[in-house]
């Protein structure tokens, strides 16, 4: 139906089933990635219109995950300022 | 806190006792000085009014020589003129009298008589004498002091001459010094009167700026502990709540279906629930935990056997992810005096770490050894380590790599074992050995 994806990036494995489950019910794709790098390899393998990160994650910490997602974009201008959410 | 308390108030009270002291001693040292002073003071007075008064008595000698021998009544109303004039100068002159022999010649009490000069035909008989008496006057007994002198007149005849001057001269003259004295006295006994209340207020001052800082760091402390906790305890929560909110929201959606709710998945949504609220109160009960201090006293504890308590404790844990604990402690209990509650807690923290990070099949070797001043207990594993660099970081608050840590195991542990006399650290952590954690507390025989 939707071709919005959305990846989160949430270490704490409860919390990331609600987001995805609440998302999900919202009628969007959603995908889980659980550390950090996980999250970058999700991207890079499948891409995705909104990326949620955890801040504090045990690998690499939620800003270093959106800059290195960013710079993986064809141009800067591909997206929009990141949201920081709390 | 109580003994910091009284440790000041003995230190207040040897102080006070001997600014008390030395207080005492200098009022008891300027009494002394001052009776000193004043007995040499009355001394020197007393040698000047004997000088004078010999003198004035050998002066008069040689007029009342001179008076007997002119054997007439005007000679003596001259003596008796010349002793009013000398009373204009000398006060303290009460009487004079003229013997020759047992015959009294001439006596008069203070005022009214008179007599001529004397010569160089007159010549002292006896030396001035002093003596000191008790005089019957008008007005009732005088102290006096009488000076003596004999004279030898043409006639070969000695006639003596006694002149009594009041001991208050000898007052008078030193009257001046002992003013000083006095002053002096009453002066330093204001300025060590100041002195010791100056010593008196610094030293209550002292003390209550002492209570107050002391009062202020435990509320600093007590503050920044709540803080921390309430940091912790909003870090901890906020996920777990958020999941909740999520499910609950998910749950309600859920019911308003109606009839075409499915039940899976509302049970679904429940147990996660239920799993949510199970970990925020793991979480509460361990800040439950670190809020209240540890009320068990230090025990003489075996570690070698609380070794195997602990890890007889988690067996079943062991068992359930393959890993071999081996023990190696020698056959001589390893005393140390810890309360065994926290030894215990903070023993089984760090075991359930290192069974945690073991990995699979991997082992956890636990290791009592002793140093000459220090009893260890060191608890390793086969995991992947710890980096050099976070070596003191897995002791601090909340520092977890587990996705279900809580970042508060090693914190206790090391809190615990430090309110004991103890220390934690990681020791000698590398790749091919894991991790290693080691107690260390002072021997007990």
């Amino acid at each position: 139906m939707s071709s919005v994806r959305i990846l989160i990036v949430e270490d704490d494995a409860d919390h990331g089933r609600s987001l995805q489950e609440a998302i999900s019910d919202l009628g969007y794709e959603v995908e889980v990635a659980a550390t950090g790098e996980a999250g970058i390899e999700a991207f890079r393998a499948r891409g995705a219109d909104v990326v949620l990160t955890d801040l504090v994650l045990p690998d690499v910490d939620g800003i270093a995950v959106m800059q290195r997602i960013r710079a993986l974009g064809a141009a800067p201008g591909d997206f929009d300022d990141g949201v920081c959410l709390h | 806190m109580q003994k910091g308390l009284k440790r000041r108030f003995s230190i207040a009270w040897t102080a006070a006792s001997w600014v008390i002291l030395i207080a005492a001693l200098a009022i008891v040292g300027l009494f002394e000085l001052r009776r000193w002073h004043r007995q040499a003071a009355h001394q020197a007075a007393a040698h000047v009014v004997a000088e004078r008064g010999q003198w004035l008595a050998m002066s008069l000698a040689l007029r009342a020589a001179s008076a007997a021998d002119a054997q007439n009544p005007e000679a003596w109303r001259e003596f008796s003129s010349l002793l009013r004039s000398l009373r204009e100068v000398e006060d303290e002159l009460e009487y004079v009298a003229v013997r020759r022999g047992e015959a009294t010649l001439f006596q008069e009490h203070v005022a009214d008589s008179e007599g001529p000069a004397g010569g160089e035909n007159y010549h002292f008989s006896s030396p001035a004498s002093i003596r000191r008496h008790m005089l019957a006057s008008a007005s009732g007994m005088i102290p006096v002091v009488t000076f003596s002198v004999g004279v030898t007149n043409l006639q070969a005849e000695e006639v003596t001459l006694e002149l009594g001057l009041r001991r208050r001269a000898v007052e008078r003259e030193g009257w001046p010094a002992a003013r000083a004295i006095d002053s002096l006295y009453h002066l330093s006994l204001i300025l060590l009167g100041t002195a010791f209340a100056v010593c008196v207020g610094l030293v209550v001052w002292v003390v209550r700026r002492e209570e107050h800082r002391a009062r202020a760091r435990r509320r600093e402390e007590h503050l920044a502990f709540s803080g921390m906790l309430a940091n912790g305890i909003v870090h901890d929560f906020r996920n777990p709540m958020s999941s909740l909110r999520l499910d609950a929201q998910m749950l309600e959606k859920e019911t308003a279906r109606g009839p075409e709710a499915r039940p899976e998945r509302m049970a679904s949504l429940a147990s996660r629930m239920r799993n949510t609220l199970d970990r925020m109160e793991k979480v509460f009960q361990e800040f439950l935990t670190l809020a209240r201090p540890d009320s068990a006293t230090p025990e003489k504890l075996d570690l070698g056997a609380v070794a195997r308590e602990c890890v007889e404790m988690l067996t079943p844990r062991l068992e359930a992810s393959g890993i071999r604990a081996e023990i190696q402690a020698g056959d001589a209990p390893a005393w140390v005096r810890v309360s065994s509650a926290a030894l215990k807690r903070s023993v089984l923290n760090v075991l359930l770490n290192a069974i945690q990070h073991a990995g699979a099949d991997g082992r956890v070797w636990i290791q009592v050894s002793e140093t000459p001043t220090r009893m260890r207990l060191d608890i390793a594993d086969s995991g992947a380590g710890i980096p050099r660099a976070d070596r003191e970081r897995v002791f601090e608050m909340f520092y977890t790599t587990r996705p279900k840590g809580t970042g508060l195991g090693l914190f206790l542990a090391r809190t615990a074992i430090e309110q004991n006399g103890g220390t934690v650290s990681v020791v000698e952590s590398g790749e091919e050995t894991g991790a290693r954690v080691r107690f260390e507390f002072p021997r007990v025989t």
